[in-house]
């Protein structure tokens, strides 16, 4: 019998360690029948797949912790089972059902040792999501002495948004890393669950405030990271953010790299369109056309097999940034992605943003509605919302938003002091290969290029980025011929003889 | 000792002098192995690098520093690099997905000391390249071949492979050849052994058997001249397509034809069953409408080709309420009715005439020679006799009826759709005329008053089945309220159109002739209702409307009488009301007038209303006049309404007729009226019209009108 109980201890042991390494299949494939374990045991280990359950999916959590109520008998078990109930409560947005939890867990409070500092960060964060918490509110000062280095880094993370919430990100930035200084006094044996959270908002945010050293601490625990596919998600928006600060240093081929990496990890293909267009965007400012064009057309082959209407969150960005890198090679198709975009609405995009008092939010909506504007050729609307979001951008020092939206300013204005403001941003990032310059206004409209036919436009704007005759009638799927008359007309209206020399006038009309 | 220094001096500048010198041709000799090693290795170099030239690949050398030390011509293509460009760049800074993108594989090649190899696609651009990347000590060569025109002929060739395999395996085709002479040179395919053809057996014969001897000759010639030909043959049971076309030699010319035959047996096969199946009637096996249609216009045409006089006759068969049978016996014994209905039919008429089932209870009969219309009635008559005869099922016996239309060929129509559609009209006329029987078409029948006919014999079904009713509405005494009368009211309980107003059938029934029934349905019951009635009321009267063409029907006023003897009704108790705008007719008036010798009251309804209506008091032998309703409804507030009244009852009481009221629904109407000086009201303010018994009860226990509120 007690041999029977002790191998059972081990196989809960091991869910205990599959559930820190982020490997939930392992986790509830352990457990399965936990229920039926012998009751010093079944206690625990119904908590342990509460808690695997809920992180995938709250509903499923909370069936799972009402069915097994009169198997969490001690009070440190009802009280983790209390904090399990509230967060997943929390999660799904029914605030005062967790508050509730939460003040069930304080009763239970005087017989569970060290309970208090578990306590205090499930009150924070409820109170960060209801945007109610402040840096120096008590809960999350009692929160940061938990002696349990996951707890003590989720609760630097908790009071690093509530920094964001109020605009200092620089402060953020300081929590999060002295979150992942915890991980790695423990060797990173922490929750990969928690890191992998803290080390994504950390690459993200030190990317856009160019802090180099905090960008090296995010890229040294995403090298040490057990990452696992229950995570997913977390290590690909790290590889797009390390991808981008790698070209914004200078480092375009291993931006490529991790961009290719992040595709391959993608969790759905519109994340992998995402990871297309990075490389694209990163090709095409290499002046590699030819590959811009390559990863563009890949992530329209993407794009064409994804369910707009039932994607969430940041995924329908993609769009924006296709229509965006679309726009100089096939205007048409650029705009039809635009619609899309517009039609489905810029809500949800980012749920716990806009559920915070973060007011980037409203930035990133108004930088795609403008770009997207811009796309469709409204020239007045779009330089409206660009300015309001770069209003927003602009003062909390996110300098790669200011770096795009002074650009895509000085594209349409043709004002020099956007391409001063661009070059401001860009300075920031050393080693960066990239400086702003005005080009004319509308960057896409030119009456020559206007009274070609669609398909001659198109043509004509593949040709001066590089593809060859052979290269357009494969692209294209037209004969060779027909290729050829189709340039003659396009030589004919730009008044050139040869492909340089189209190639230097679009450049000179501001066109490639 | 001086010398011995200087000596010393000397040897020693000697000696360094000697060093020196040893040293400088060390040196000179070292520099100049130096230029012959650079020599060679610039030459290695050359010879390398002709020797990458002559690659039809591209292959670029990274060194150890993964700088590209060289580089040939089609890998500079490959990368759109112009020539010499990438010479000594580091490979990280060669953006392009055969620069920068290998170099984690070009790292794994040299870690793992292996060759990575991989074909990568340019969506783009259509490209594929294959690469390959092999680590050597202290260098890296990468090979790219353009593998486009090879894939994508791989691709085709996958494509037209797969496609021509699946053509021979799955599809029960021969492909064969043949030289000039039409003789076979080959053949192929799953199509010979489900033919049961042996190839040996028709190499170098003629390939006419196989393709049908009449059709094969005809169609090589056109191959032969040129033109792809496609025909059909049959070939023992099976039938066969065959495509043909010309085959030609390099020059040209056409050397043979090369075909490709396919069984096709299964699709014929289908075809004549669809074909036979769309043409004739599932329960019944008759022709359906579309086949005799066709069968018709055969017929016709024969007839006008041979010139004869013989007629052809058309008759439209309807079963007598056969939905009645659907509806209360069920479907499965409707469709033994039309089984038996058509097995009738078909023992009753020659071989030669032709029966279909157009759909429904629907039978049409072609009859194909007769001589006469006399003919006709007797052929039809022997159906009708045929259908009477009782239809045993389920241990029920059935009595059908059927309806006969009958048009003849060429009198009555010249076309197969005309005979049908005349003939089906005529078959509506035999409804009407009461079923059972059959009536033949002539040129007064319209078939579009179909919708009329078909309401002409519910009608009649009506009339016969007493869906007709009288309704009674009291007509009141003004001052008293007592009941001095009512007016009778017709109403029909259509039983699929619901309760019917006159004003919706009187003018069918008396198009249609009609009317004289209702009317006397009508009289009769009216007429005994008042006798009844005044068993206990002896002043209590009924009016009766009738119309224009009752007033025409000669025996109308004996016919009034007769009735009125029949129920034994003075004639004081009947009132003939009409309406002002239809008295016209001499002959009506003059039967208004007779009406009136007799003793009946005469009222006109609507008056008022006419810009004629005084001429019609002067030349009708009215006893009533009843005020139109639109002059009441608004006579509280309206003056010109009360003037007219006024003026109406002045004229109706100078005369000494006696006015009533219409359409008096509230206290403040009766008042006015009442005050105005009519004898008599009717109305909703006393009562709809309703059933006789009703109009007895409130005779038995006459209600207090006046309770209701008293005029002023």
């Amino acid at each position: 019998m007690s041999t029977k109980i002790d191998n059972l201890r081990a196989t809960l042991d091991e869910a205990i360690t599959a559930l820190a390494e982020a490997r939930w299949d392992a986790v509830l494939d352990h457990l399965r029948e936990c229920e039926d374990w012998p009751i010093e045991i079944a206690e625990h280990a119904v908590l342990v797949k509460a808690d695997t359950l809920t992180r995938r999916d709250a509903a499923a959590g909370l069936a799972w912790l009402a069915a097994t109520q009169d198997i969490v008998l001690t009070d440190g078990a009802r009280f983790t089972r209390e904090l399990l109930t509230g967060r997943a409560y929390a999660n799904v947005r029914s605030f005062d059902a967790a508050a509730a939890r939460f003040e069930r867990a304080r009763r239970l409070l005087d017989n569970v040792p060290g309970g208090a500092p578990r306590l205090a960060y499930h009150t924070a964060r409820l109170r960060w999501f209801r945007r109610e918490a402040q840096p120096d509110d008590a809960d999350v000062t009692l929160a940061l002495t938990d002696p349990d280095p996951t707890g003590r880094a989720s609760a630097y993370s908790v009071r690093a948004w509530t920094h964001a919430s109020n605009g200092n990100f620089r402060g953020q930035i300081a929590d999060l890393r002295t979150a992942l200084d915890i991980a790695e006094s423990v060797d990173y044996r922490c929750d990969v669950a928690v890191l992998g959270i803290i080390v994504f908002t950390l690459a993200r945010i030190a990317f856009e405030v160019a802090d180099g050293a905090a960008m090296d601490v995010a890229r040294k625990a995403f090298d040490r990271i057990r990452w696992t596919d229950d995570v997913r998600v977390d290590r690909f928006q790290t590889l797009r953010a390390l991808g981008l600060d790698a070209f914004m240093r200078g480092e375009s081929a291993k931006a490529q790299w991790l961009f290719r990496d992040a595709s391959t990890l993608a969790p759905t293909p519109a994340f992998r369109a995402f990871a297309h267009l990075d490389r694209a965007y990163v090709a095409r400012i290499g002046r590699n056309e030819a590959w811009a064009l390559d990863e563009i057309y890949e992530a329209v082959r993407l794009a064409q097999s994804v369910q707009w209407g039932q994607t969430q969150g940041e995924e329908r960005y993609a769009l924006v940034l296709l229509a965006i890198l679309l726009a100089p090679v096939d205007a048409s198709e650029a705009q039809r992605y635009a619609a899309t975009f517009s039609m489905l609405g810029t809500d949800s995009v980012n749920p716990t943003l806009s559920m915070s008092r973060d007011q980037r939010n409203a930035g990133w909506e108004k930088y795609a509605f403008g770009r997207i504007e811009q796309t469709l050729g409204n020239t007045d609307t779009a330089l409206v919302a660009l300015a309001g979001a770069y209003e927003i951008f602009a003062p909390i020092e996110h300098h790669y938003m200011g770096m795009l939206i002074a650009t895509a300013l000085a594209e349409l204005s043709g004002d020099a002091a956007w391409v001063q403001k661009a070059n401001d941003h860009i300075a920031q990032y050393p080693g960066c290969p990239m400086a702003a310059k005005a080009t004319a206004n509308a960057p896409y409209a030119d009456p020559v290029l206007d009274a070609l036919s669609p398909l001659q436009r198109q043509i004509a704007r593949a040709h001066w980025s590089g593809l060859n005759l052979d290269d357009l009638s494969r692209r294209f799927s037209r004969s060779l011929y027909t290729i050829e008359h189709h340039l003659g007309e396009v030589y004919g209206a730009f008044g050139v003889a040869s492909s340089s020399a189209l190639r230097d006038e679009a450049l000179r009309r501001g066109l490639a | 000792m001086i010398a011995a220094l200087v000596v010393l001096a000397l040897v020693l500048v000697a000696i360094v002098l000697a060093v020196f010198g040893v040293l400088a041709f060390r040196v000179r000799t070292l520099g100049s192995a130096h230029d012959r090693a650079k020599q060679t290795a610039s030459a290695a170099i050359e010879r390398r690098y002709t020797l990458l030239e002559s690659i039809p690949d591209g292959v670029y050398i990274l060194d150890a520093d993964e700088r590209i030390s060289q580089i040939n011509e089609e890998a500079e293509r490959l990368l759109r690099s112009d020539p010499g460009a990438l010479v000594g760049s580091r490979i990280e800074s060669v953006l392009d997905p055969l620069g920068c993108d290998l170099v984690p594989e070009i790292r794994r090649a040299h870690a793992e000391r292996e060759i990575v190899s991989r074909v990568a696609y340019f969506r783009a651009t259509g490209w594929w390249v294959e690469i390959r990347i092999k680590p050597a000590a202290g260098e890296t060569v990468i090979y790219l071949r353009d593998v486009t025109i090879r894939k994508s002929a791989e691709t085709r060739l996958i494509e037209s492979e797969s496609r021509l395999r699946m053509l021979m395996e799955q599809v029960p085709a021969i492909l064969w050849s043949v030289d000039r002479l039409g003789r076979f040179v080959s053949l192929s395919g799953a199509g010979l052994a489900a033919l049961d053809i042996r190839e040996p057996e028709l190499l170098g014969r003629s390939c006419n058997a196989f393709l049908g001897a009449d059709d094969a000759v005809q169609s090589l010639v056109s191959v032969f001249a040129g033109t792809a030909v496609q025909f059909e043959s049959a070939r023992d049971t099976r039938w066969l397509r065959h495509h043909v076309e010309p085959l030609r030699g390099a020059d040209g010319a056409v050397i043979g034809a090369v075909g490709a035959s396919v069984d096709i047996s299964e699709i014929k096969d289908t075809q004549t069953k669809l074909e036979a199946a769309a043409r004739r009637d599932a329960l019944t096996g008759l022709p359906n409408r579309f086949a005799l249609e066709e069968l018709l216009s055969q017929s016709l045409s024969f007839d006008r080709r041979e010139g004869t006089d013989h007629v052809s006759a058309v008759l439209f068969i309807d079963l007598d309420r056969f939905k009645t049978i659907n509806d209360t016996l069920g479907h499965r014994m409707g469709d033994e009715v039309l089984r038996v209905v058509a097995e009738r039919l078909r023992a009753s008429l020659g071989t030669e005439d032709v029966i279909a089932r157009p759909g429904g209870d629907e039978f049409i009969v072609v009859l194909q020679s007769v001589d006469s219309r006399e003919d006709v009635a007797a052929i039809s008559q022997r159906l009708l006799r045929r259908f009477a005869e009782p239809i045993s099922f389920d241990g029920r016996q059935l009595f059908v009826t059927a309806s006969i239309g009958a048009a003849l060929s060429p009198s009555d129509g010249e076309t197969a759709d005309d005979l049908i559609k005349n003939a089906d009209a005529a078959m509506y006329r035999a409804k009407a005329a009461g079923r059972g029987t059959c009536v033949f078409y002539d040129m007064g029948m319209e078939s579009n008053a179909l919708d009329r006919l078909l309401i002409e014999s519910d009608l009649r079904e009506a009339v016969k089945n007493e869906e007709l009713r009288l309704l009674y509405q009291p007509i009141v005494d003004v001052k008293s309220g007592r009941i001095n009368g009512c007016e009778a009211l017709l109403r029909w309980s259509h039983p699929t159109r619901g309760e019917m107003m006159p004003s919706t059938f009187i003018g069918l029934a008396e198009e249609s002739g009609l009317i004289v029934e209702i009317t006397r349905f009508v009289l009769r019951r009216a007429c005994t209702f008042a006798a009844a009635m005044r068993r206990t009321r002896p002043d209590f009267r009924v009016t009766v409307n009738l119309s224009a063409r009752d007033l025409l029907e000669p025996n109308i006023v004996s016919s009034i009488r007769e009735q009125m003897l029949r129920s034994q009704l003075d004639p004081d108790g009947l009132e003939i009301e009409v309406t002002e705008n239809v008295v016209l007719d001499e002959t009506a008036i003059s039967a208004l007038r007779a009406l009136r010798m007799l003793g009946l009251r005469i009222a006109v309804d609507d008056f008022g209303i006419a810009y004629n209506s005084l001429s019609y008091v002067k030349r009708l032998p009215i006893t009533t006049l009843k005020i139109d309703r639109s002059f009441v409804r608004d006579i509280a507030r309206d003056h010109f309404d009360q003037a007219i009244v006024r003026a109406i009852v002045t004229l109706g009481s100078s005369l000494g007729l006696n006015v009533i009221a219409e359409g008096v629904e509230s206290e403040a109407q009766w008042a006015f009226v009442n005050e105005l000086g009519c004898n008599e009201v009717q109305g909703f303010r006393f009562s709809h019209p309703v059933e006789s018994h009703a109009i007895e009860a409130m005779l038995a226990a006459p209600p207090d009108f006046a309770s209701l509120g008293t005029p002023a």
